[in-house]
């Protein structure tokens, strides 16, 4: 597992890259951290209004649905376009030093990863004023989504990197692919609407509708259903297998490309 | 405990592969046409404990790669290379610095790179801050720093490790005349701390002064070993051939 004996080694300073990007992150703005919770309620408010407005369903009851799915989906956006220039943005420090090259995706998406933290406790301080009774221990089950989202987007943040170097024009065709499969997930509608227009295969075929379920579900209150747990586990087995098969049969050749 | 033997052993081709999206434009430049550049060949090469190695030779003869394959930088394309005890690296000095982050945190971090424990900088942080002599200018963001003081911060932070093998690659310090003595001293006793140095240069005098082996590389082979002075006198002899000039 050479894998992760070279993270472990390199720990220190993925720690300190981490923190350095958190920092800079906000270093000259007002609001700082404040925006964690601000741009995702922005989207939630402008997008929850649109739908309360022109179509009628029940703000009340919709937002925090729509807030809890759309959380997840910008940390793996963030991760997938972040992920892209992983190695590219830290050539000088790949073509110049030692540092195990597993790190500068896992950068990318331990970032990302604080950054949803702040937004998930941002999206409790809402939710608890709108909505105390659902709160219960069921929501401690996203400690394990949270895991298991991690290995996914830090896997895709690996792929993402590796094809990224090799063929500059993954990036924009990748961001291009996910905005479509943001209207094709459960994220700002209900998988409902999908079943009663017989559209069902779109969301049961979609490996995010799992995905989503595993962490949206917790930070509701509610119970993901097995069947979501199975089937998102698997997915971030097998893409971390892929990334792993990258690190090990690639890995430093990427010098010779940066 | 840390070991400290360098065995280097059967080190083989390695190529570079330079596929570029614009080749056609590029059809009359041979050498990327070809897409691949033969950097090293069937380099053999074994050190130990005490070894004090110079490598010199022309622009181009592959001493800098050599160093990043012992790095761990390059990956060889074939052959075995096999390291003992940890390993330094001292290249370009004025990259790898994040921006905007201050001086204090630039040294924790390089030295971090350098292989160093968190506990070990802290235990430097005031000794490398007092050599670089850069005072209140750590408490800002390196993006204001002149060159000089890129230099000087990288140099202390990079001659402030305890590695048991060095490589060095031409690191010239720059800044003031009173710095550059300071600087001297401090590298030279850098290179007494070491088990192992590789040390590529320019310099006949250096190869002489600092080391107890030396090879001469030319077009990714090594084209002689020995001892310093008799491959720097090769050296140069073949190089004023080559110029005709006569030697001095």
């Amino acid at each position: 597992m050479e894998y992760f004996k070279n993270i472990y080694k390199a720990r220190y300073i993925l720690i300190s890259l981490v923190i350095q990007d958190l920092k800079n992150k906000y270093r000259y703005s007002f609001l700082g951290v404040i925006w964690n919770f601000l741009s995702p309620l922005g989207l939630v408010v402008i997008l929850g209004s649109v739908y309360s407005i022109v179509f009628n369903v029940p703000a009340v009851e919709f937002i925090p649905y729509l807030f809890s799915g759309l959380l997840p989906w910008i940390y793996f956006t963030s991760c997938a376009d972040g992920g892209a220039f992983a190695f590219l943005s830290s050539q000088g420090y790949i073509k110049q030093t030692q540092v195990p090259i597993e790190i500068f995706p896992l950068r990318v998406s331990l970032v990302n990863l604080v950054n949803l933290l702040i937004s998930i406790l941002a999206f409790h301080l809402f939710y608890f004023c709108l909505s105390p009774g659902s709160y219960s221990w069921k929501m401690l089950l996203i400690v394990p989504a949270l895991f298991i989202w991690f290995v996914f987007c830090s896997s895709w943040a690996t792929i993402s990197a590796f094809i990224n170097l090799y063929l500059r024009d993954f990036q924009p065709f990748q961001f291009l692919i996910f905005q479509g499969v943001f209207y094709l997930s459960p994220i700002i509608y209900k998988a409902e609407m999908l079943r009663m227009h017989d559209y069902e295969l779109i969301y049961l075929l979609n490996p995010f509708y799992y995905l989503l379920e595993i962490i949206r579900q917790p930070l509701l209150g509610k119970l993901p259903s097995l069947e979501s747990w199975g089937i998102s586990a698997i997915i971030s087995i097998i893409l971390f297998q892929i990334s792993y098969y990258l690190m090990r049969n690639i890995g430093r050749k990427i010098t010779f490309k940066l | 405990m840390k070991d400290i033997n360098l065995k280097y052993e059967i080190f083989n081709d390695r190529s570079i592969k330079d596929i570029l999206l614009f080749r056609n434009k590029r059809k009359d430049n041979d050498l990327l046409k070809s897409k691949t550049i033969h950097a090293l060949k069937n380099i053999n090469m074994e050190l130990c404990d005490g070894d004090r190695l110079a490598v010199i030779g022309h622009n181009g003869a592959g001493k800098s790669s050599l160093l990043k394959v012992i790095a761990g930088i390059y990956p060889p394309a074939s052959g075995t290379l096999e390291v003992e005890g940890r390993i330094a690296s001292l290249f370009e000095l004025a990259t790898g610095f994040e921006m905007e982050a201050t001086g204090w945190e630039n040294i924790k971090l390089r030295g971090l790179m350098l292989g160093e424990t968190p506990k070990q900088m802290e235990e430097k942080m005031e000794e490398i801050a007092e050599f670089s002599e850069l005072g209140d200018h750590l408490n800002i963001p390196v993006k204001y720093y002149s060159s000089g003081m890129f230099i000087r911060l990288a140099f202390s932070v990079s001659t402030a490790i305890e590695p048991d093998i060095l490589l060095l690659d031409e690191v010239v310090a720059a800044g003031d005349a009173r710095f550059l003595k300071k600087a001297q001293k401090r590298m030279n006793d850098l290179v007494d701390r070491v088990k192992i140095l590789v040390f590529v240069t320019h310099s006949m005098q250096s190869a002489i002064d600092f080391c107890n082996k030396c090879i001469w590389m030319e077009n990714g082979e090594i084209k002689m070993e020995g001892h310093p002075q008799e491959v720097t006198k090769a050296y140069l002899a073949n190089s004023n051939e080559k110029t005709g000039l006569t030697e001095q």
